[in-house]
């Protein structure tokens, strides 16, 4: 069974042009002035999920290359993750107080 | 705790493998012998195991956040999600540094909730994004 070329192109198009709508609707609210954890919301957006996207994008495209597309996709994903809770956990003590750390007495 | 320490150390080796066979991007015989013997070699951390049925349920349930991921980016794309709000989250309550990270990366991959920090009791202080107050 062969899948007609023209219909992989579309396919891989769709995930390109959503993963940089992603892109844009998390990148825009940087230039807002919503807090810094608003900002950090948006990022998960754009970073982790866009570029997911278009990585799946690139999948069909090159498929002799997919050890190394997959490999991006993983690693983007785990970093761009645990960097936003890097981020998140090294701000709370300017905007969460210490004290929401702490269980109710 | 032994079926513990085997699952921990299957992970880790087929983790460790299967990096390398994406790296080298060869699938043969002798890369593949190679590579099983550096996963076998490197050293490995020396942290609480978790038991297998926990590591799998909080795996599956990061597998179940990526759906739930994207369809919070639409919605947060569709509609202003404005009201923010500190929450917390319970988690598993486990030790297990593996186990931890999971539930962290599956709090924080949803783009309406970032994980700050853990508490004592194992829960997760939670930044989530809502649309209305107390909704």
């Amino acid at each position: 069974m062969t899948i007609d070329p023209s219909l992989i192109r579309l396919f891989s198009a769709v995930l390109l042009i959503s993963g940089l709508a992603f892109w844009l609707v998390g990148t825009w609210p940087l230039l807002g002035r919503s807090s810094y954890l608003a900002k950090l919301h948006g990022l998960s957006v754009s970073d982790t999920l866009g570029s997911a996207l278009m990585l799946l994008g690139l999948l069909p495209l090159r498929p002799a290359e997919w050890p190394v597309l997959s490999l991006a996709l993983f690693s983007l994903v785990i970093w761009n993750t645990l960097f936003g809770y890097v981020l998140g956990f090294c701000s709370r003590r300017s905007t969460a107080p210490l004290e929401a750390m702490e269980p109710p007495p | 705790m032994r079926l513990r320490r085997a699952a921990s150390w299957g992970l880790t080796t087929g983790f460790r493998l299967g990096l390398w066979l994406l790296l080298t991007a060869d699938f043969g015989r002798f890369n593949l012998i190679v590579g099983l013997a550096l996963a076998v070699a490197l050293p490995r951390a020396r942290s609480r195991l978790a038991s297998p049925s926990l590591l799998l349920r909080s795996l599956w349930a990061v597998l179940l956040s990526i759906p739930q991921a994207y369809s919070e980016a639409v919605s947060m794309m569709l509609r202003p999600h404005r009201v923010e709000r500190l929450t917390s989250l319970g988690g598993s309550g486990s030790s297990s540094s593996l186990v931890v990270f999971l539930e962290v990366f599956r709090i924080t991959l949803t783009p309406l909730t970032i994980a700050l920090g853990r508490r004592p009791d194992g829960s997760y202080l939670v930044h989530e994004l809502g649309r209305r107050r107390g909704g």
